[in-house]
């Protein structure tokens, strides 16, 4: 992990550590380890994850950036942010406790039932409203993410296309390239070329971002172009399968992250 | 005929065991590699959740959570 021999190794990190509990959690596969599913437990879904918990392993916030000023930034803002946010709540600030439930929601912390059932009958500003969407989004991937098999994925998948498809994205870019790849397998195993095209654009734009002229971003961009005309072909009466993938490739478009 | 069919049976559910346990133990041996790794002693890393959420209990401080993996580099 890149991680582990940059931020990690340094003396600035060293220093930081001493301001938080440093826990480390090593996903081993050794039958009957203790706490070995925790990663999901937490919201991780792939390596390396890094989150700020509290004393109750909570999560306060998940961090992005790999520096040690990312992680003091983070420490700072967002981890401070919720903490403010929770003593104002516990103290009955009204605004506090709907942005404290939108936040939990967003973290995972609370199921978004609970958190339409703790805001219902509360007025929302348009950002509260929207950040209420973004939660409903994130909780449609997790649902997903829970699914022990293609049977009950089928359905959840399809939820997220549908959404997808009625013009709804999550804002947030990690759960919005999620909502396209997952649309797009979607849409691919059900022969849905408009759909398809409608995932595969924004999709591509974000890998391209990503990764600039990578190859792999052009050959995946290719079959799926291939795919999309066999699959018109299909609708007028013949068609074959060209095999392609949702996303383009492993280690390709993920980000930063190391799955 | 009976007798060695369930010999054979036994042989092959000794064979897989003794497989699984090879991987256990190979398992515990890339664990043991990954905590030896120079990175973990730049910092006072505590490795037991229930410890951690103890002493950020006890210290009033908030936990910083890296999860990675030993199965594989």
């Amino acid at each position: 992990m890149q991680v582990e021999g940059g931020a990690f190794s340094t003396p600035e990190f060293k220093e930081f550590s001493t301001k938080v509990v440093p826990f480390m959690h090593v996903t081993t596969r050794i039958e009957g380890r203790k706490d070995e599913g925790l990663l999901a437990e937490k919201g991780g879904r792939g390596f390396p994850y890094i989150v700020f918990m509290d004393e109750e392993g909570g999560v306060l916030a998940v961090q992005g950036e790999r520096t040690v000023a990312g992680f003091q930034k983070t420490l700072a803002d967002k981890v401070q942010r919720f903490l403010d946010l929770r003593a104002k709540a516990k103290a009955g600030d009204p605004a506090a406790q709907i942005e404290l439930t939108l936040l939990e929601g967003d973290l995972g912390r609370i199921s978004f039932e609970e958190v339409q059932t703790r805001l219902k009958g509360k007025k929302l500003t348009d950002e509260q409203q929207a950040m209420l969407g973004d939660v409903e989004l994130g909780a449609m991937i997790s649902e997903l993410q829970k699914s022990e098999d293609e049977a009950a994925a089928k359905p959840r998948m399809k939820r997220i296309a549908d959404t997808f498809a009625s013009g709804r994205l999550p804002r947030d870019a990690e759960k919005k390239q999620m909502f396209l790849q997952i649309t797009l397998s979607y849409a691919v195993s059900e022969e849905d070329p408009d759909l398809v095209e409608k995932a595969f654009g924004p999709l591509k734009a974000i890998y391209e971002q990503q990764l600039g002229n990578d190859p792999r971003v052009q050959e995946w961009a290719r079959k799926i172009e291939d795919k999309i005309a066999e699959m018109r072909d299909a609708q007028k009466g013949s068609g074959s399968d060209s095999g392609i993938e949702e996303g383009c490739g492993e280690g390709c478009g993920e980000g930063s992250g190391d799955k | 005929m009976r007798t060695a069919r369930t010999s054979v049976s036994a042989l092959a559910l000794l064979l897989a065991m003794a497989a699984t346990s090879t991987a256990q133990d190979s398992l515990e041996q890339k664990l043991e590699h990954k905590l030896k790794e120079p990175f973990v002693s730049n910092a006072a890393w505590i490795l037991d959740y229930a410890e951690a959420m103890k002493k950020a209990k006890a210290e009033n401080k908030v936990i910083f959570a890296y999860f990675t993996r030993s199965y594989s580099p």
